[in-house]
């Protein structure tokens, strides 16, 4: 154990004050005989030039000679080294009873000699060489040579060879040169007390959290045991943990993942000789789910819908209603979310301006980030969107469906997802709505009015159906699955629980479709963004592009819908552009909108009614990282995006706008005294 | 340049109509009126006046008919008839020194009213033949009723039955009317009389619970969105101290609203009050108060005071513009007469004895102009719904030869009265499309050589007030629109529905009616439209205190779109009551009220700016009707049912691009009608 004071000894070979006996001199002054002999010198002191190719400044006290070697370059110039060798117990400082952190001298060293250097003049750029005339060392022992600072201690290891013992330079000593009043002493003690201490490696933490995909560098120091840093490692960085991301293992340039996750980053110094010794410093990869808490972002764009009836009663223009997008969103601060993926909220406001009408909708989306293997699933999980008309939806995204985005992007088709959800409509005046679909696209709905009557549709995936209008209408329609070439839909209609009558629709459901809903996902890298985004040049002009296509099939209520969700994304920032598609055709109506009829439905695959609603919007600012970044500028990182959020509630949005288009062609609140179906 | 595109011109394309701004040149505290700076016609007296006599030689007499107690509106000779079409329109225009100096019902009588000795004398008369004598403030028409002897003595005549045009069945003078001495009448209404004529411009379906098959309509919370009443009301503006009176065709129930609100989550404090014609002005002649209605009792047939049903007209009105002016208060006008039968089941039962079973009066819709004259007494509307019509060739607008117009008749005198107060009045154009005339029971006459001839209805037709035709509106659960936005007309129509619109063959095109598409000399109508259609008719409940009687139910009809657009210049003028530079253009007690809302419509319509920020166009449909009702078990009433295979429809008008013969210059939105005629 060491402990922080220094014991003198009398060494062999070495006329040493205190040991006894006058003998010797040496040094400057000479023998004086008589009575009063001269006092020992207490210390001498040798100063020289020494100029860049270095040189040796020798300074003897008594028998005892201290050899300071300037090695070549080691001086920036010429300047004047000094140094001051001290007699035993006459060092300028009390080593020995000093109290020295972090490291001290062994109380079972023994001092061999003391002194300082000064170099002045010229800037000491490498380390010095300190030898020691001596004899060699007891049984067990060896050399060392401490150096005492005012910020610092350190042990240098030393060699030693045919009576001299010399420094090992294997540390760098630039301050213990040149600081003022610093002090080295020569000592020895037990080998086995004095192991070479461990190189200890430093990798200071980048910054804490890094987000994700973000960036860090991460640097390294050595030093031994004591604190003395070694000036040549040679480095190599690396994780120790695969799912924080990458790392550059010359330069130490943390690229964060997609997912959470925490671990090292290891430094090794691989310099020759050395053992490889290593290190490392915490890191933490949060990711922004995708986004932080506090990120805000701001949208525009334009929302349109054209509706055309066609059919033999009437064939309208098509009727198209424009407005003016202006979304807002950010990330719930307060929402919390758990650690390695799982939900955030994100909320908004889409102001809707037409001509003649303003339309507000606040929706609240939750997003679920979850780590999958080295990659994330990002996908919404539900949606509460409710409009300034007071009607509100909903939707609850089941297993499977909902996924939005696969982290780290990557060029191909994902998911795909299927149709499982459930949504609830509730309505100004007491209307609800209640659908849970199946993941095929076969559902359930019961709707309810304010008087608590209801009506039921049921869609089977083969296509087959009901629809229970009995309490409204009187009319119940049960729909029997495509059959027959070219294939036919038979379709019973009853009225007030009579004889139903019997219909043979030529059947307008796409022959290659298996099951009423069907989606493909797939993400395309390098592609341009469309003019029609009109995205801010900040962004950039391309970036990955996610498709998302929904097919589906209402069998009961005749409608073959087509859905189509674009989202461009530039690198390091996120979706800049969301461009969204619903195209419907309708076979049926029950609502008398074609004419006096209990149904008025299409007999040759052609729709009675088009719909076509379109939606873009276009990023125009955002601040993320919860508010340290405003993405004003395109970063440059070729990873995607950093915030995904507004995905989540674009497509909730717009979710929202074409469940209300579609659920008009039916028979709720329609009065009625038709006299039944009628083609067109 | 028109004087109309000079004035739109000079106030900009963002400039607020003349309410507001503009126009107003120095008022003078006591404005010169036309009649004062004309020397009044003197009335002259004689024996002989106007009454409906053409019909009658196109009708075959079947011999004489006992009436029971029979009603007539006699109306007076004016100082001037035509000062006072001046007058109105004066205060109509932005650059008269007139505009808005709105007059008393005191001030109009004294300025344009009958003379005191005129009034008194006919009042004499009339009370000298044993018949009670009615009058108002404004002195123009005198209410009489009476025994048939009596009401024979004063008009020297009997009565006859008639067959007329249409098979309809009528009453009128066996010979020509005459009084015994000269008085200072101008004309005199239902001497000749039928009720297949006049009709309530609603098409209602049973409601829910009387039947299997029928549900209730749109609630008002989707037409307040749909047609940015929701806007307006986000604003402020619900019709706060604002009037809105409603011309009553029958009884109502104060239940219903209640019922209504209940049932649809309504949250509306406003009240619906009943003003019982007579009450108060009987004291004007010092004639009787006309009795305290009876309660309303469910469905029946038979007399009052045992039997007295609501009538779903009232209801219609009543609940609409309570509803969707959610602060307004409702003063709806009853005429009253105890000696009332109701016989629901006309014509085909005889509930009401011989005399009732032809010929009425039938729930009170021939006392509407006693109603109209009682609004113009009291002066308290600012607004005021009116849902029924006749052919203009039987109203007062032509009178006596079915063709010429008549400044001086009941109708053209009344509504100019309410114009001088400011009033503004929304009168439905009728239900039955281009045959405005309720084809068949016009027929072939004189302006009409064919029954396919189009035709019009009055009073939609009248220069001072605006003409409401009707769209069908199919709408999602929010207000937004499922599928085109069109003409109710023959694509949907129930029985012989579509909105009414065409030329009149008689009243002149007022100046302010300018634009393109409007065409002719003649008044175009309708001015402007809203949601009507029966399929996307409105809620409405009716006999909610009866239990299987009533309840909530879906209705139709330009019935419904009048008290829509009454209630929604209700929210103008609430904006105009609140804003301090629409009020300092106005005059007297009720500074906020800016008169007749047709010339503003036109207006807007005559600004490239305004127009399509203010009114959708409507520009599919037509208001072509069949001549029959393709609803069957419709057929009762007025419109047999259509043979098998039902007739082809008469094309009617088309929509079209701008100003059309069906839906006028298209629909407002409320918010944005506020903007454009109050300026905020």
């Amino acid at each position: 154990m060491r402990v922080r004071s220094v014991a003198y000894s009398c060494l062999l070979g070495v006329a040493v004050i205190g040991c006894g006996g006058g003998g010797g001199g040496g040094g400057s002054s000479g023998p004086v005989p008589g009575p009063t002999p001269t006092p020992p010198p207490t210390l001498a002191t040798q100063s020289q030039s020494v100029g860049a190719a270095g040189g040796t400044v020798a300074v003897t006290l008594l028998a005892q000679t201290v050899n300071m070697i300037v090695p070549p370059g080691a001086l920036n110039g010429t300047g004047n080294v000094s140094v001051t060798l001290y007699a035993p117990s006459s060092s300028p400082r009390a080593i020995r009873a000093a109290v020295r952190t972090p490291h001290g001298v062994g109380a079972d060293a023994s001092l061999v000699a003391e002194f300082t250097v000064t170099v002045s003049g010229a800037a000491l750029i490498k380390p010095l060489h300190a030898s020691v005339g001596a004899a060699a060392p007891p049984a067990g022992s060896i050399f060392r040579l401490a150096g005492y600072g005012t910020h610092f201690d350190d042990v240098d290891t030393v060699t030693y060879s045919g009576g001299t013992a010399t420094s090992d330079l294997n540390v760098a000593w630039p301050r213990m040169s040149l600081a003022s009043n610093t002090l080295y002493a020569f000592y020895t003690e037990p080998q086995a007390e004095a192991g070479s201490p461990a190189p200890v490696i430093t990798v200071p933490s980048a910054g804490g959290t890094v987000g994700m995909f973000g960036t860090a560098t991460f640097t390294a120091s050595e030093a031994d045991g004591n604190g003395f840093p070694y000036l040549d490692p040679s480095f190599t960085f690396s994780l120790d943990n695969a799912a924080l991301g990458t790392i550059s293992a010359t330069t130490g340039v943390f690229t964060a993942g997609a997912i959470d996750a925490s671990g090292h980053v290891v430094a090794t110094d691989t310099t020759a000789g050395r053992g490889n010794p290593h290190g490392s410093g915490a890191v933490t990869v949060s990711s922004q789910r995708p986004g932080f808490a506090g990120d805000a972002f701001s949208y525009t764009g334009t929302l349109s819908s054209t509706t055309q009836q066609t059919n033999t009663n009437i064939t309208t223009q098509p009727q198209t209603d424009t407005a003016s997008v202006a979304l807002s969103a950010n990330v719930d601060p307060a929402f919390a979310s758990s650690t390695g993926g799982g939900q955030n909220l994100v909320h908004s406001t889409e102001g809707d301006t037409y001509p003649l009408q303003t339309i507000t909708t606040k929706t609240d989306s939750r997003y679920l980030y979850a780590v999958n293997g080295a990659s994330a699933n990002f996908s919404i999980v539900s949606s509460d969107a409710k409009d300034s008309n007071g009607a509100e939806y909903v939707d609850t995204y089941g297993a499977g469906n909902g996924l939005l985005d696969v982290l780290p992007e990557a060029a191909g088709s994902f998911g795909p997802n299927n149709a499982a959800l459930t949504y609830n409509e509730n309505d100004p005046a007491g209307f609800t709505r209640q659908r849970t679909t199946a993941a095929t696209g076969s559902y359930s709905e019961t709707d309810k009015d304010a008087l608590g009557d209801v009506q039921t549709i049921v869609q089977n995936a083969d296509f087959s159906g009901t629809y229970d209008a009995s309490q409204y209408t009187g009319f119940k329609f049960v729909v029997a699955k495509p059959s027959g070439t070219p294939a036919k839909i038979t379709m019973q209609i009853s009225r007030n629980g009579g004889t139903p009558s019997t219909l043979s629709i030529t059947s307008w459901i796409p022959a290659a479709m298996t099951q009423p809903s069907t989606e493909t996902d797939t993400e395309t890298t390098g592609a341009s963004f469309p003019a029609s985004c009109n995205v801010p040049s900040k962004y950039g002009t391309s970036g990955n592009k996610i498709v998302q296509t929904i097919t589906r099939v209402d069998a009961p209520l005749g409608d073959l819908e087509t859905e189509t969700t674009s989202t461009y994304l530039a690198p390091g920032v996120g979706p800049v552009c969301v461009q969204m598609t619903d195209a419907t055709n309708t076979y049926y109506d029950y609502t008398r909108q074609n004419g006096n009829f209990g149904l008025f439905y299409s007999n040759n695959a052609q729709p009675i009614q088009q719909t076509s609603i379109t939606e873009t919007l276009t990023l125009q600012s955002a601040s993320t990282q919860g508010g340290t970044s405003t993405q004003s500028v395109r970063r440059s990182s070729s990873f995607a995006p950093s915030a995904l959020a507004p995905v989540s509630l674009a497509r909730a949005r717009f979710e929202h706008v074409v469940r209300e288009r579609l659920a008009g062609l039916r028979t709720l609140r329609r009065p009625s005294s038709s006299s039944g179906a009628q083609v067109r | 340049m028109s004087r109309t595109a000079r004035i739109l011109a000079a106030a900009g394309a963002a400039a607020l109509l003349a309410a507001c701004g503009g126009g107003g040149s120095t008022k003078s505290t006591v404005p010169q009126t036309p009649a004062q700076n004309q020397a009044p016609a003197p009335a002259t007296a004689s024996t002989s006046f106007k009454y409906l006599q053409g019909v009658l030689k196109r009708s075959t007499s079947t011999g004489p008919v006992q009436l029971g107690t029979m009603r007539v509106d006699v109306q007076m000779q004016l100082r001037s008839a035509t000062a006072l079409q001046q007058y109105a329109a004066s205060v109509g225009d932005p650059q008269s020194g007139l505009y808005r100096h709105f007059l008393t019902p005191d001030e109009i009588g004294q300025r344009f009213g009958a003379s005191d000795a005129d009034w008194n004398a006919a009042i004499a008369y009339f009370k000298a033949a044993g018949l009670q004598v009615t009058g108002w403030k404004q002195k123009s028409v005198l209410r009489v009723v009476g025994p048939q002897p009596a009401m024979e003595k004063a008009f020297g005549t009997t009565f006859a039955s008639y067959k007329g045009p249409g098979n309809a069945d009528l009453y009128g003078p066996a010979t020509t009317p005459h009084f015994s001495k000269p008085l200072a009448v101008h004309s005199v209404t239902n001497l000749v009389y039928s009720p297949s004529w006049m009709k309530r411009n609603s098409i209602a379906v049973p409601p829910h619970g009387a039947g299997p098959s029928f549900n209730y309509g749109v609630p008002p919370q989707q037409l307040a969105a749909a047609f940015d009443y929701a806007g307006a009301y986000a604003a402020g503006f619900t019709g706060r101290q604002i009037n809105i009176g409603v011309i009553g065709t029958g009884p109502i129930s104060p239940a219903d609203y209640a019922t209504l609100k209940q049932i649809v989550g309504l949250s509306n404090t406003n009240t619906i009050t009943q003003v019982n014609v007579g009450t108060a002005a009987a004291s004007e002649v010092g004639g009787s108060p006309t009795a305290t209605p009876p309660p309303v009792t469910a469905p029946c047939s038979g007399t009052l005071p045992a039997c007295n049903p609501e009538d779903i007209e009232a209801q219609i009105d009543t609940e609409q513009t309570a509803s969707l002016a959610p602060s307004a208060n409702v003063l709806f006008y009853l005429a009253y007469v105890p000696q009332e039968c109701f016989d629901p089941n006309y014509p085909q039962s005889g509930n009401c004895g011989p005399h009732e079973k032809n010929y009425g009066p039938l729930i009170g819709i021939n006392e509407v102009n006693d109603e109209v004259q009682q609004a113009i007494n009291d002066n308290q509307a600012d607004v005021i719904s009116i849902s029924y019509g006749i052919a203009e060739q039987y109203s007062d607008y032509t009178g006596q030869d079915e063709t010429t117009y008549d400044p001086n008749g009941t109708e053209p005198v009344q509504f100019a009265m309410l114009q001088s107060e400011g009033i503004a009045v929304f009168v439905s154009s009728g239900d039955a499309g281009a045959q405005g005339c309720a084809r068949p029971y016009y027929g072939t006459g004189p302006g009409v050589s064919s029954p396919d001839q189009p035709c019009v209805s009055a009073p939609a037709v009248d220069q001072n007030v605006t003409s409401v035709g009707g769209i069908t509106a199919p709408l999602d659960e929010s207000g937004r629109k499922i599928g085109p936005y069109t003409t109710w007309g023959v694509q949907t129509e129930r029985g012989f529905g579509a909105t009414g619109g065409g030329l009149s063959i008689a009243v002149p095109r007022p100046s302010w009616q300018t634009g393109p598409g409007v065409t002719g000399s003649f008044r175009n109508q309708p001015d402007a439209s809203l949601d009507a259609d029966p399929v996307t008719g409105v809620a409405v409940v009716y006999n909610a205190a009866f239990s299987g009687y009533g309840g909530i139910g879906a209705a139709g009809g330009t019935s419904v779109a009048a008290p829509e657009m009454a209630a929604m210049w209700a929210l103008v003028l609430d904006a105009c009551r609140a804003t301090t530079s629409c009020t300092a253009k106005g005059s007297g007690t009720n500074p906020y009220r800016l008169g007749n809302a047709a010339p503003y419509f036109y207006k807007i319509y005559n600004d490239a700016t305004l127009y399509p920020n203010t009114f959708l166009d409507i520009v599919d449909g037509s208001n072509g009707v069949r001549p029959c009702s393709v609803n069957p078990g419709s057929g009762t009433g007025y419109v047999p049912p259509c043979p098998n295979p039902s007739p082809t429809p008469d094309p009617g008008y088309k929509a079209g691009q701008g100003y059309d013969l069906t839906t006028g210059i298209g629909v407002p939105f409320g918010r944005h009608l506020i903007k454009a005629v109050v300026g905020v």
